[in-house]
């Protein structure tokens, strides 16, 4: 059923794609080179995980520096800012569930982007959550973020050259392409 | 806590310089503000596609066409950063559109103006997406993270939106005669519209006092607008380009180039929608809503066929 405007702004965001009649909502990460950890960079509306890379290919890497893509349905992405683990920390839980793969990011300061961390096998997200805040300690991350692996659709590594190449080839879209203090002193100087 | 600590403590953390993020105790005014200027901010990116993709087909050179179909690539990419910012704070993308379709949504009032000729294209990159970047510099340091991050995404991109233009002018304006009149006639036409892109005069602005409170923004309308006419003066001279203001002058004490009077008559009139292009462009985006329904459908279909 539908939410009305006010139910809707009650919720936490990752909640809403769940219950909205928009298309869902995926969550993007973005790896820019070998080495370097996947970021969280935003969101597309998608109608199927397919798509939804395609765009977050054209939302996001409209320019070079992108090795892998990475999307995940929103309503499996939990985030939690420090504040609201400190007024709700995350229980830990003590279910029979079996233990599955999550991916963990936090973000590690006001300037820094949320970034992978690495994965942690565990019962639930908030279960890997609680077992990620607990190792690492300062600075206290101001953001967390935790999907299971399952729901994770990857960007194939034999597609990089068809999906991000042609983001490389347009050097038009560089504005180091376009010296205008060059052109300016060529003017001043007749 | 009561609502009166919170809000002591929300407004502690943005003087310390924090990051406000999605899940943080917040006003709801400051919800409120936020989802309005970051969907006004969305629409006027998508809006703002439309004067300058009217002269795609129109390019003079195929290099040309390449660099503002790229250009109008990222506006619309520009818009979806925007809009993803927007649905953090609770804001669906269905009513942000609808809002949009429907009227009731303001966006930036300089994309109301016709694009008569192709130096006008050179014009808006250099002195809108100029004057764009002056505002998004500032608002790169939003106390809201998802709206700080996207200006930052933005800013990256819009430099060389705003090269592309400036190099076009300058072209144009060690052309022909005929090349230096177009370019002319553009920047008299383009030039108090971009001067309105900063908004009302402080003193006009009711919700600027807030906004800076909170440190959504953090400098004023005049301030940035001043900034904005103190770059530009300098490099339009430079070039023999006038602009259409016979009250600008240079003041020595300030080192600040000062203008006349901006006609606030015709800001709130565009504003509210009495500009040249107001009905066109609305028009355009319903057409575009309404011709795009069939890709939806198919898209739709084609996942509900695979998820069976």
């Amino acid at each position: 059923m539908p939410l009305s405007r006010g139910e809707r702004k009650l919720l936490p965001p990752w909640f809403i794609s769940m219950t909205d009649t928009q298309w869902p909502r995926f969550e993007v990460f973005l790896t820019e080179d070998e080495g370097k950890p996947a970021a969280h960079v935003g969101s597309v509306h998608a109608s199927d995980p397919e798509i939804a890379l395609l765009n977050a290919r054209d939302v996001f890497v409209r320019r070079p520096q992108c090795r892998d893509l990475w999307v995940a349905p929103a309503g499996r992405v939990l985030f939690r800012t420090a504040e609201e683990l400190r007024s709700q920390p995350v229980p830990e839980e003590s279910n029979d569930k079996t233990e599955n793969l999550y991916l963990v990011f936090c973000k590690r300061s006001h300037r820094e982007p949320l970034v992978f961390i690495g994965y942690r096998a565990a019962r639930s997200e908030k279960a890997a959550l609680a077992d990620a805040v607990q190792e690492i300690s300062l600075p206290e991350p101001t953001l967390w973020a935790v999907v299971s692996d399952q729901a994770v659709i990857r960007s194939q590594a034999q597609e990089r050259a068809s999906f991000f190449t042609p983001a490389e080839t347009k050097d038009y879209k560089q504005h180091v392409r376009y010296p205008v203090a060059r052109l300016i002193k060529e003017i001043q100087g007749k | 806590m009561t609502d009166e600590e919170r809000l002591r403590e929300f407004e502690a953390r943005i003087a310390r310089g924090e990051k406000i993020e999605p899940g943080d105790w917040m006003p709801e005014r400051y919800r409120k503000q936020l989802i309005r200027m970051i969907s006004q901010h969305a629409h006027s990116e998508i809006v703002g596609m439309l004067p300058e993709g009217k002269w795609i087909t129109r390019a003079p050179t195929l290099r040309r066409k390449l660099v503002l179909l790229a250009k109008v690539q990222d506006e619309a990419g520009h818009g979806q950063y925007l809009y993803h910012a927007a649905e953090t704070l609770g804001a669906t993308r269905e009513e942000m559109l609808d809002d949009l379709l429907s009227g009731r949504a303001k966006y930036s009032s300089v994309f109301n103006y016709p694009t008569l000729t192709w130096a006008d294209v050179g014009v808006i990159g250099w002195l809108v997406d100029g004057a764009a970047i002056v505002n998004q510099t500032m608002l790169a340091k939003s106390s809201y993270g998802p709206y700080a991050r996207a200006m930052l995404r933005i800013c990256a991109e819009e430099t060389f939106h705003k090269r592309q233009g400036q190099e076009m002018v300058i072209l144009l304006s060690q052309g022909t005669a005929k090349q230096r009149e177009m370019v002319q006639d553009a920047i008299n036409r383009w030039w108090w519209p971009t001067l309105m892109m900063f908004g009302p005069r402080d003193s006009d602005s009711k919700n600027s006092p807030e906004l800076m409170r909170w440190g959504i923004k953090t400098r004023s309308n005049d301030e940035l607008r001043q900034d904005f006419v103190n770059q530009m003066i300098p490099d339009l001279h430079a070039l023999d380009l006038m602009v259409p203001d016979p009250d600008l002058r240079y003041d020595q004490e300030s080192g600040n180039w000062l203008i006349g009077p901006i006609d606030w008559e015709e800001f709130w009139r565009v504003v509210n929608g009495d500009g040249p292009c107001n009905e066109e462009r609305l028009r355009a985006r319903r057409e575009a809503h309404e011709d795009g329904c069939w890709v939806r459908e198919a898209l739709a279909a084609y996942a509900e066929r695979n998820a069976k």
